[in-house]
């Protein structure tokens, strides 16, 4: 191969490169080359809170909100969101447990580590769609494909665009918002 | 005669969970037509929205499954009929009736109250 023909290549290589970049967005994910398969944030096990809190909405990862959310959360269940939530003491107990071991300052899942590292601020209760992390990496979606999506409703509904979301995996390229087909942000 | 015990047992467990809710000295018979009224009659406790009632997020027609008012999670059918689940544990019955009598009337239902839910689910 003479200098010239490697120069050619070596152009011909810098621009497909460079056309990648152009059209890839600035989600993290991409950027730092993570894998797009498998769970990222450890899936919910525990029996009880499956059946306890997945009863009435999915059934948020313990890595979702960091050990002291998840105690705020747990110490109000008569007024959670609008809803009378009460459990057993010891129910409440065990599942604190649960949620304290698994929590997002307390495993090392990539997105858990970041949820953790991103928090909410204020005294509101606790939202995991209120936590700086939850919202950029939202910030690109349209009000009209979720709260005004009637097959979304609401930023809490992770497993309606997140297909995977109840393995724990929360990757891009396994969303699908409903009613929204070929949306790329 | 350890058989027998275990029978009294078990008999007795039975009957104090058909009436688990009405626990105390006096035991409520459900009326299952009161039940029924009570089911659908609506209520604006503090804080909410607008009227409630149970068939907010259970239907009116217990045999049919409802949805979580504010999740849209699915409930299943609240008839004994068609789910036959339902009412088989008293922990759940009692959490239960305890979180949505709260919620859809702004207080605890009386024993008579729940014993006609009781009553009015069972006859469905």
């Amino acid at each position: 191969m003479n200098k010239r023909v490697a120069g050619v290549l070596g152009a011909a290589l810098l621009a497909i490169g460079l056309t990648g970049i152009a059209l890839g967005d600035n989600d993290e994910d991409e950027r730092e080359g993570r894998s797009s398969r498998g769970a990222d944030v450890p899936a919910a096990t525990n029996t009880a809170y499956l059946t306890e809190c997945g009863g009435c909405h999915f059934a948020y990862q313990p890595g979702l909100l960091p050990a002291d959310d998840w105690r705020r959360l747990m110490g109000s269940l008569d007024s959670h969101f609008g809803d009378d939530a009460s459990l057993d003491p010891a129910v409440t107990k065990d599942l604190l447990d649960y949620l304290f071991a698994n929590a997002a300052d307390g495993n090392a899942s990539i997105r858990s580590r970041a949820f953790a590292a991103m928090p909410r601020s204020g005294d509101a209760p606790p939202r995991i769609t209120e936590t700086v992390y939850f919202q950029r990496k939202h910030s690109e979606i349209p009000a009209r494909l979720v709260r005004d999506n009637p097959q979304v409703k609401s930023f809490s509904n992770c497993q309606n665009c997140h297909r995977e979301a109840e393995r724990g995996s929360f990757n891009e390229d396994q969303v699908s918002i409903p009613g929204a087909a070929g949306w790329k942000d | 005669m350890p058989r027998q015990s275990f029978v009294s047992f078990s008999a007795l467990g039975l009957i104090s969970g058909l009436t688990l809710v009405a626990a105390g000295p006096v035991l409520a018979a459900g009326d299952a037509a009161a039940g029924k009224s009570a089911w659908t009659q609506e209520h604006t406790p503090p804080g909410a929205d607008g009227p409630r009632s149970c068939a907010t997020c259970h239907q009116a027609d217990l045999t049919k499954a409802g949805k979580q008012v504010n999740t849209g999670k699915p409930i299943e059918p609240m008839a004994v009929s068609v789910n036959p689940q339902r009412l088989t544990d008293p922990a759940k019955v009692e959490k239960w009736l305890g979180r949505n009598c709260r919620w859809t009337l702004g207080r605890n239902c009386t024993p008579q109250e729940k014993a006609d839910f009781l009553a009015y689910i069972r006859s469905q």
